[in-house]
């Protein structure tokens, strides 16, 4: 068991090796006895080897603990070889060598790498970048409260204004008008109806726009003349449409819709779509809103996934997808960017010096600084001395700038950490993006000198949907909800639990998420592994149990269970995702605990290992088959920890429905945590599982390290050894409270004193 | 629904990744080293609307021995290439004004859908229900190496309306998928030539970047500067395949006119360089099929500069009795067939690339119609004036038919193809199978 203790304190020391050592020293018995048992996965120089899982021998570690762990687990293959003086020997000779505390620690830490914008800092830069194209109204959609889409209805077939009888809000589109009207003093024959206002994107990807009609429309989303769908022309029994939109997240986009009927035989109207990984539903009212706010500059073109192997994604590769990925968007930007010149440069759009003008503050916006001489001749002057054709000039003007290193790498290239990298870092770390126009003047006035600024500049951009739309990635991620985009169960045991249902545990938990953290006051961390309240729609109620009586509307309302609750622990999303077709998997849930949750560090398994299958075993228990297939040695270093985090959440079935008895037979929910000092805690069921967790300040460090390297995607060691305590320690002062948290954690990232 | 957004056709201008490959490389040419059994054969399907004036159009001489009345003069230098078919009626029925039926199954031979797009007259109507046979022979050609071309089809349009409806499209690429015709010149030439631009402009923006890589570059610590290197070293690959793509790619590229904004007075203007497009387009072997929509079903042409302020279907309205709006009409047609005069005479001037004879040798152009006659809107009598060599025909004659339906025009081009079919459109109009005599 003590061995983890290592591997947590490796885990700290994976993110830098340190550089400068002197040259081994010669224990001569210790360095043999490396060389024999320990080279092999090791690594003739420690740095381990990531293919086999092995992280390098790096980090904090004492020379007593780094014993007593090599006598008992170590080699791996054979524990029993190296005991007793041999392994102090050999302990003694890998302390010296790779974890006493180098002279100077500042040059053995981590450092901050420099690194590229990763994809999705990409998307977001461009978005924000196309608000000095298009404007920008996102903060004012995001703080107002109205809901739905402002409709006028008319009595005839052409939106003619004389003929329009009714204006009102429409929470959502789903009208079956029949044969009939859609309301007073409209005919039956032949009506036409618009309705207007923006559509919210909560997370990137491609989503698909569905109406069902009988009749004809258009329907325009985020461009004011291009139609994404024209059906106008009503053909034949064609009721479905679908057009296929990439969407950056946490935006709202202009949305549009023009309708009439004219002697179709019936009139209706449906507005569905498909987010990402979910199945098709009609467009809630909480994502739409009657205000129309300005278009979004959106990149569509695929890029290579960015390197998540530390955990967060890093900017570190520069091949040739990702090149050519770069390629293509910028000459996709340079395309949106001319095509809207008519509307953001109106009648200037031939005239050199507003097209400079523009240039300025382009390039400006896309280095996140002023511009010296060389910059405005080599990004914009030249551009226009070499053409009189203004698209052209404007197209290369894009282009350079978003082929340009300095709009390319996020982490400071010039000389020195000044007030505009303070800007960035701030940005960068709560919103993914570049920094606004404001932030950016309170670089050029020196507001942003000291911690109290920094900090008053970060509690400015918190209340920001680019920033709640952060921790939505934060939490996905946190969650491992990547891991389980696709869950299906076994029809003849859980009927019912379909792709709607899915779709609808995912809406749950985002509304969950998105609640504690940013709607509730006290934004307390802790709810989200103690909460006994979830949000259910009717499809849920009915399946879980529960009070809702529309599939569009989820009520917040208490846990089936409330005496077994564990807030995201107890989520039927994790519970059914961390489990099998038919049966539940202590083994992954407790696997998520111990990674996720406790932040521990768990080796893949030596071998591969089916499961053995619950029909070979039909009167055991999960627990007990569990318990049968991982008694051999060389799987209880790691399932004597994961096993028993797992075991606790046995009252919840492969859908993450309570049960008593499995089988005939009763649930075993007893589990348990061996600590780094040796002590062991003991718990029962979901509740006494998720105290501990909620109280253990192995939880507490574990979630501020994975917020900070999440948002700031650097090392947090980087930044100091005494960051990961001192940030824990505050959070833990003020309440656990996530929002505070994020602003700590921004300073910390921003601070010029940090940025060795 | 597959109607193409502008944001989709921006993509496919060559701005999306998956385009990416044609910044570099122009796909070979498919004709060059290709071991062709038959001679190369375009065809050319072009419109203009509302109908004609029949006793200035139709000779009336019948054989080899045909007169070109005044709307036919411009064909006169092409007179022994041209072939005159009389009698040939669109027979669909079914919902739809015959404005609407005239171009929606001009080229399909089949009913539209029931809808709600309501003409002047008859039942509202929506999209054709089958495939136009342009787009069935160039999903044919496109199946065969040796017939495959980059774009397979290409569909220009002068002055469409930019509004998506059953009198706006003629060229189907299934039911319910009408194609919208490029209207736009520009917007043609970066569809055809776009890369070359993308070159261009990257050429202009790279070496900047390169500076600031290097600069920047320069005063980074090693571990960090690798990066850096890395990308730079892709600049210059990058770099380099610009170059290399440049030499390879050698075709003869327009020079289009700039600032020809899309307005009723520059149809002429438009109306030449989208030809001068589709030549350099066949030179280049990009397509071997192509569509040229002039307007639209009931299109409001004002042809101020052949001295014709009116709109054109208003005035295609006027009874025969109305001399003056005759004589109008007919200076209308004689201009529609000047464009087609010009179309030949540029193939014909250009010699045919790796092969035999003239480009026009090679290629028929096939002038129709969505109407008989403007004001009576009869579908008989369709008009359909071909020229060229492509299709093998006969020429340098004027046929007529006892009012055959016009599905047995259409096998007989996709027979002349070597794309011979039973049936296409609606069955019940292919009875006696393709047009014969034409051969």
């Amino acid at each position: 068991m003590r061995w983890l203790t290592i591997t947590t304190a490796v885990l700290i020391g994976v993110f830098g090796l340190p550089r400068s050592h002197a040259d081994p020293p010669a224990h001569l018995d210790g360095q043999k006895i490396y060389e024999q048992k320990c080279v092999k996965c090791h690594g003739k120089d420690g740095r381990g080897n990531p293919e086999m899982d092995v992280a390098p021998l790096a980090g904090e570690q004492t020379l007593e603990g780094l014993t007593q762990a090599i006598a008992e687990t170590m080699p791996e293959d054979d524990p029993e070889s190296c005991v007793g003086a041999e392994a102090k020997a050999v302990a003694t000779y890998v302390f010296r060598r790779f974890f006493e505390p180098p002279q100077d620690q500042v040059a053995g830490r981590p450092k901050q790498e420099l690194a590229r914008l990763t994809v999705r800092q990409y998307r977001q830069a461009i978005a924000d970048l196309g608000t000095e194209i298009f404007g920008n109204s996102q903060q004012k959609l995001a703080t107002s409260d109205a809901r739905g889409l402002w409709a006028s209805y008319h009595n005839h077939r052409h939106l003619r204004h004389d003929k329009k009888v009714l204006e009102r809000i429409d929470p959502v589109i789903d009208f079956d008008f029949g044969k009939g009207s859609p309301g007073e003093k409209i005919g039956k024959e032949e009506f036409s109806i618009q309705w207007h206002g923006s559509l919210f994107a909560p997370e990137t990807g491609e989503y698909e726009i569905i109406v069902h009609s009988h009749n004809g429309f258009r329907l325009w989303l985020n461009h004011p003349k291009d139609a994404l769908i024209d059906a106008w022309v009503r053909s034949g029994d064609q009721r479905e449409h679908r057009a296929t939109v990439f969407l950056v997240g946490g935006r709202w986009y202009p949305l549009r819709i023009e309708y009439f009927k004219y002697k179709d035989p019936a009139a209706s109207i449906q507005l569905l779509w498909r987010r990402p990984h979910r199945e098709p539903q009609v467009i809630a009212s909480d994502y739409l809103t009657p205000q129309v706010g300005s278009r979004v500059l959106v990149v569509d073109t695929p890029f290579p996934p960015d390197d998540r192997s530390y955990g967060y994604e890093r900017g570190n590769q520069v091949g040739e997808g990702w090149q050519r990925a770069v390629l293509a968007a910028a000459l996709s930007v340079a395309e949106q960017v001319v095509d809207a010149m008519p509307q953001f440069l109106k009648e200037g759009r031939d005239d050199p010096e507003k097209v400079r003008a523009f240039g300025y503050r382009w390039v400006r916006r896309a280095f996140r600084r002023p511009l010296d001489d060389a910059a405005r001749r080599d990004y914009v002057d030249r551009f226009l001395e070499g053409t009189s054709d203004m698209t052209v000039a404007v197209k290369r003007i894009v282009l350079a700038t978003l082929l340009s290193p300095r709009f390319l790498y996020r982490e400071t290239i010039d000389d020195g950490y000044d007030d505009f990298d303070i800007a960035s870092r701030l940005s960068f770390v709560l919103w993914d993006s570049i920094p606004d126009p404001w932030l950016l003047d309170w670089a050029e006035k020196g507001k942003l000198r000291g911690e109290e600024n920094i900090r008053r500049a970060a509690e400015r951009m918190l209340q920001d949907p680019r920033t709640q739309s952060k921790w939505g990635v934060f939490c996905y991620y946190w969650l491992r909800l990547d891991r389980f985009e696709d869950i299906t169960k076994d029809t003849k045991k859980y009927p019912g639990f379909d792709q709607q249902l899915v779709t609808d545990l995912r809406t749950s938990l985002e509304k969950f998420l998105h609640r504690v953290a940013w709607e509730e006051e006290a934004s307390d961390f802790r709810k989200l592994l103690l909460s006994d309240h979830w949000y259910a729609n009717a499809r849920l109620a009915r399946w879980y149990g529960g009070k809702a009586s529309s599939d569009l509307e989820f009520i917040w309302q208490p846990v089936p269970k409330p005496d077994s609750a564990g807030g995201v622990l107890t989520h039927p999303l994790l519970l059914s995702g961390l489990a099998y077709h038919a049966s539940s998997s202590p083994i992954h849930r407790g696997v998520f605990v111990a990674r996720g949750i406790l932040g521990r560090r768990l080796k893949v398994p030596p071998v591969a290992v089916a499961p053995i299958p619950a029909d070979s075993k039909p009167d055991w228990t999960t627990r007990q088959r569990i318990e049968f297939q991982t008694k051999p040695t060389a799987c209880r270093t790691c399932h004597d920890l994961i096993n028993p985090l797992g075991f606790p959440l046995e009252p919840f079935d492969a859908a993450g429905r309570f049960r008593e008895k499995e089988n005939g037979r009763p649930i075993d929910a007893s589990g348990w945590l061996t600590l780094a000092s040796g002590d062991k805690v003991e718990f029962y069921g979901p509740r006494e599982l998720a105290e501990y967790l909620a109280g253990s300040s192995e939880t507490h460090e574990a979630f501020v390290r994975q917020v900070f390297h999440e948002f700031v995607k650097q090392p947090i060691l980087a930044f100091g050894l005494d960051k990961p305590d001192e940030l824990t320690r505050r959070f833990v002062d003020r309440g656990f409270h996530i929002r505070k948290l994020l602003v700590d954690v921004a300073v910390v990232a921003a601070l010029p004193a940090n940025q060795e | 629904m597959s109607q193409k957004s502008r944001r989709e056709f921006l993509r496919e201008l060559g701005v999306g990744t998956a385009a990416l490959p044609f910044v570099f490389n122009l796909p070979s040419l498919a004709g060059a080293a290709e071991k062709t059994t038959r001679p190369k054969q375009r065809l050319v399907i072009m419109f203009s609307p509302n109908g004609v004036v029949p006793p200035t159009f139709w000779p009336e001489k019948e054989g080899e021995d045909f007169e070109l009345k005044e709307s036919l003069t411009p064909l006169e230098p092409f007179r022994d290439r041209t072939l005159i078919l009389h009698g040939v009626c669109d027979k669909i029925r079914g919902d739809g004004d015959n404005h609407m039926r005239g171009i929606g199954c001009l080229l399909t031979g089949v009913e539209l859908f029931p809808g709600n797009i309501q003409g002047g007259s008859h039942t509202p109507a929506g999209w054709s229900r089958g495939i136009s046979i342009d787009q069935e022979l160039k999903k044919r050609l496109q199946k065969d190496p040796a017939t495959r071309t980059r774009f397979g089809s290409l569909e220009f349009g002068v002055m469409v309306p930019d509004r998506a409806d059953t009198w706006t499209r003629m060229v189907y690429a299934g039911p319910n998928q009408p194609i919208a015709p490029i209207d736009n010149p520009y917007q043609m030439f970066d569809r055809l030539y776009g890369q070359l631009k993308v070159r261009a402009d990257l050429e202009s923006v790279l070496d900047v970047v390169k500076g600031d890589l290097a600069r920047i570059g320069s005063a980074l610590p090693a571990e960090d500067r690798q990066i850096l290197e890395a990308h730079a070293e892709g600049v210059r690959s990058l770099e380099r395949e610009i170059a290399e793509a440049q030499e390879a790619s050698s075709h003869p590229v327009p020079e289009l006119e700039p600032g020809v904004h899309e307005k009723n007075d520059q149809m002429p203007k438009i109306s030449r360089m989208q030809i001068d497009l589709m030549v350099h387009a066949f030179q280049a072997d990009f397509a071997r099929i192509a569509t040229l929509q002039y307007t639209n079903s009931v299109g409001q042409a004002k042809m101020r500069w052949i001295d014709v302020p009116e709109g054109h279907h208003e005035l295609s309205h006027k009874p025969d009795s109305d001399e003056t709006s005759q004589k109008k009409l007919t200076r209308i047609n004689r201009w529609f067939c000047e464009q087609l005069a010009y179309l030949a005479k540029r193939l014909a001037e250009t010699p045919e690339p790796g092969g035999d004879g003239s480009m026009l040798d090679h290629t028929t152009i096939l002038w129709t119609n969505e109407l008989g006659k403007g004001n009576s809107h009869t579908l008989d009598n369709i008009p359909f004036v071909a020229v060229g060599g492509g299709l093998g025909w006969r020429m340098g004659r004027a046929l007529k038919f006892p009012k055959v339906p016009h599905n047995r025009l259409l096998l007989a081009i996709a027979e002349a193809m070597g794309h011979p079919m039973k049936t296409f459109g609606n069955p019940e109009y292919c009875g006696d199978g393709p047009l014969t005599g034409l051969v």
